[in-house]
């Protein structure tokens, strides 16, 4: 299993080369002028020759490449254009509450998904199968943005339970941002759950416990759930990392200091240091995340484990 | 079937309830309005019958939450050029002059100054302002402070009229300009020319860690993305300001900052979301402020380009744009309507020779022109939603009224800033924003300005020398004069289409007492205090 692990954070070298390059590319061929950008548009011309020369911008593309990875070699994500600030302590600033709300948001939509999914399953059209898939659908259709406002305007204006914005008042701050996320987060889960569950109760060996006489909650919870859980695992591992850097609107409308609404203010200024940064932290996010997932399905079927060598 | 709709059925009424709960937000209350006049633009306050009630709510309140969209790139005064830094800076620092509630200079450090000559000025300083060091404003500190003003490239343009900045004794400063310059006191204003300590800029301290001025309020912690802490300074040279906290609450989306200050958790917002406005006018424990600005918004177009080269194209499109529609759609009302080529709330300024909406008249500037409207289509860039919605006023007006296509294109704000300003475009929303006349001129139809904020590329000599006429001209009356005469020149040239003056718009705790905002958008925060 170690052996695999290494195998695996080894491979991770060349696809973060592979990011860096493609990102830096694209970047560097959206028109618009860091320089610029950082001065304003009432800025003289020779301060933006001057500030472009200062920050190397006129070097050729793998010149400024070349610098910027013997930096991040070095551990430097480089300085934001815009504020001028190590971009490792701005996304170290804001990576805790962003993996706090993703992790949070996880457990709520794990919690209301698995039993949904499961329940939806096992009672096939039946009314407990209606709610349960209507309630995911609800969770795929609404807008994260309008439940979020919705849950913001009863909650914290209507009953003042828990604070409008902001991430200073522990879990009273967290709640509702991790609610709204994990509802969104939670249909896709009840979804997979569900046609997971319906595929593997119907297999030959649930028959044969079944006619063993096991109890039905016996045979759903420790021979098919298990089974059923290597989709489910694939699907949570992927919604965790789309969370770590894509929770921009949920970040937006509870004020959350998290890295999505930072990486949106970055390309929207040019901030390239800061765009290159916070999709590299992504990658290793990702790459991690799948790591786990692949980890863990040894856990849930040994015969996995096996192959792991 | 049936089934699926008794379950239906209980979801969907608990869903309508929680939207009509939504949809009730505001309440119902009874509210006054007043309106005054304020420098010559009117604001107008809707403000809440509850200060009564406000006061018990609010007693030993000591702490001020603004709650505001955009987070300041930087905290030091010379290293942006950003609306929401210099929010800040005016808390922390404090400059020669500052603008009053009319826009113009009044002094703040300085005690009191003498022209000597058109080029060469004397500032007798304050004594015994403290910084929040402890150390005392000298001389010194201002010959470096405007001198770090001018080498700093995000604030550079501000320290161009300060020329040489002589020491002539601890409390007294002579200023040389290059030329007579009428803008110099507006431009000691700017936050580029805040006065900091000169041992420590010498010494290199990050003004960006600890900002040191000689301002109302000290920063105490910056929450990167969350919140900005400041205290007051009780040396303050103006006297300790009544509230004795103010926190910076960064909330970007425009519903959730009214949501904050409807729940309490923020006692004024900055940038007011126009859709909201009805509703927290409706609260009677909060006052909405609106009152006509400074922001001045256009349709800019390539005079460079076929069909803008046309002066009587340019006139006849400018003619056929229903603004005040405009006003409605793209901005709910909180905004006025403006023919003139530049802002027009500055002294001399006038509306005199620009087109008005007038769809007859129009369709002769259009025949004058020569052009066939089939042939004259063009593209407007749109960097944001409210622009966009300018742009289908203007594309519905130009076709209905000249026949004239027009498409319209959204680009990202860091693209619209690169083709507008190096002219790789037709037809573009934007706005320009400026505390004085000349800084407005200079910046938008100097032909020094193309490839930098003279979009629309106008290059025209006589306009060119009239600028620098009013850059040189010191004597107040005169200066206006000049400006009239620019005015109305630039109103007859018709280089861009005007469409509205935005207003500044603030929303607030009723319990508040002191507020104020002038047309530049300029709050000073240390006159608040609790009711």
């Amino acid at each position: 299993m170690i052996k695999f692990i290494i195998k695996r954070l080894i491979a991770l070298i060349p696809v973060l080369l592979g990011v860096t390059l493609l990102v830096f590319f694209i970047l560097d061929l959206a028109p618009g002028d860091p320089a610029k950008t950082i001065l304003g548009e009432q800025a003289r011309p020779e301060d933006i020759i001057a500030l472009r020369e200062q920050m190397g911008l006129d070097d050729p593309f793998f010149v400024r490449y070349g610098r910027y990875m013997v930096g991040l070699l070095h551990g430097d994500l480089g300085t934001s254009y815009k504020t001028g600030d190590p971009v490792g302590e701005e996304i170290g600033a804001r990576m805790p509450d962003t993996a706090l709300l993703a992790v949070a948001a996880t457990i709520i939509s794990v919690l209301l998904a698995l039993p949904l999914g499961v329940i939806a399953a096992i009672k096939q059209n039946t009314l407990f199968d209606g709610i349960s898939m209507f309630i995911s659908l609800l969770g795929i259709s609404i807008p994260v943005f309008w439940l979020g406002l919705l849950l913001i305007l009863f909650f914290s204006v209507k009953l003042g339970w828990f604070p409008v914005s902001g991430a200073d008042q522990g879990i009273k701050s967290l709640a509702l941002p991790a609610i709204a996320l994990g509802f969104q987060h939670m249909a896709a889960i009840a979804r997979t759950t569900r046609s997971s569950m319906l595929e593997t109760i119907r297999q030959d060996y649930i028959r044969t416990v079944r006619a063993k006489g096991l109890p039905e909650r016996e045979v759903i919870t420790q021979h098919a759930l298990r089974n059923a859980l290597i989709p489910t695992t694939t699907i949570i591992g992927l919604q965790i990392g789309s969370m770590l850097g894509g929770a921009v609107l949920t970040e937006s409308v509870f004020a959350w200091p998290g890295i999505g609404r930072y990486m949106v203010q970055s390309i929207q200024g040019r901030d390239i240091p800061s765009v290159m940064g916070c999709i590299i932290v992504f990658a290793i996010t990702f790459a991690l995340v799948n790591l786990a997932v692949d980890v863990i399905y040894g856990f849930i079927d040994p015969r996995i484990k096996a192959q792991y060598k | 079937m049936k089934r699926f709709s008794r379950v239906l059925a209980p979801v969907l009424a608990m869903s309508l309830a929680v939207g009509l709960m939504a949809g009730c937000g505001g309440g119902s209350s009874s509210s006054s309005s007043t309106t005054a006049a304020a420098g010559g633009n009117t604001a107008s306050t809707t403000a809440a019958a509850a200060e009564q009630s406000g006061s018990s709510e609010t007693a030993g309140k000591d702490t001020l939450i603004l709650a505001t969209a955009n987070e300041t790139p930087s905290v030091t005064s010379v290293d942006h050029n950003a609306v929401a830094g210099d929010y800040l800076n005016k808390m922390t620092y404090s400059g020669l002059f500052k603008s009053d509630e009319n826009l113009s200079p009044v002094p703040d450090l300085v005690e009191d100054y003498e022209i000597v000559s058109d080029t060469e000025w004397l500032f007798h300083l304050k004594k015994g302002v403290k910084f929040h060091n402890g150390e005392e404003m000298t001389a010194k500190d201002v010959k470096a402070s405007l001198e770090l003003c001018k080498n700093s490239p995000q604030v550079a343009q501000y320290g161009q009229s300060t020329g040489t900045i002589d020491i002539v004794d601890d409390y007294t400063v002579k200023i040389t300009t290059d030329g007579p310059q009428s803008g110099l006191l507006m431009d000691l204003c700017h936050h580029g020319n805040c006065i900091l300590p000169a041992d420590l800029i010498e010494s290199g301290h990050d003004f960006n860690k600890e900002p040191i001025g000689t301002g109302p309020y000290k920063m105490v912690a910056w929450n990167k993305g969350e919140s900005i802490e400041l205290e007051a300074f009780e040396d303050y040279f103006g006297g300790e300001p009544p509230i004795k906290k103010v926190i910076w609450k960064i909330i970007p989306e425009g519903s959730s900052r009214t949501m904050a200050l409807e729940a309490g958790e923020a006692d004024l917002i900055v940038e007011v979301e126009t859709t909201d406005v009805a509703r927290m006018q409706d609260n009677p424990d909060i006052t909405v402020f609106s009152s006509a600005g400074t922001s001045h918004n256009f349709m800019m177009i390539n005079n460079e380009i076929a069909p803008f080269n046309n002066i009587n194209f340019r006139k006849a499109i400018a003619s056929a744009i229903d603004k005040a529609a405009i006003v409605q759609v793209a901005m709910n009302g909180e905004a006025s309507v403006v023919d003139c080529m530049v802002p027009d709330c500055f002294p001399g300024t006038t509306s005199e020779g620009a087109p008005t909406y007038d769809p007859e008249q129009a369709k002769k500037y259009l025949e004058e022109s020569g052009l066939n409207p089939a042939d004259c289509g063009f593209a407007i860039i749109c960097s944001d939603d409210t622009k966009l919605r300018a742009g289908q006023v203007i594309q519905s007006c130009l076709k209905d009224n000249l026949g004239i296509d027009v498409t319209l294109e959204t680009l990202d704000l860091a693209t619209y800033l690169d083709v507008t300003q190096t002219g790789d475009y037709e037809a573009a929303i934007g706005g320009y924003t400026s505390d004085s006349l000349l800084a407005y001129a200079k910046g938008v139809y100097h032909s020094n300005s193309i490839n930098a904020s003279n979009k629309t590329r106008t290059n025209i000599p006589e306009i060119d020398e009239l600028i620098d006429k009013i850059q040189a001209t010191v004597d107040p009356a005169e200066n206006e004069k000049l400006v009239t005469e620019f005015n109305k020149m630039i109103n007859e040239n018709c280089p861009q289409v005007p469409l509205y003056m935005r207003n500044n718009t603030r929303a607030y705790n009723s319990a508040l007492k002191g507020f104020n905002c002038n047309a530049g958008g300029t709050t000073y925060y240390e006159q608040f205090s609790w009711n």
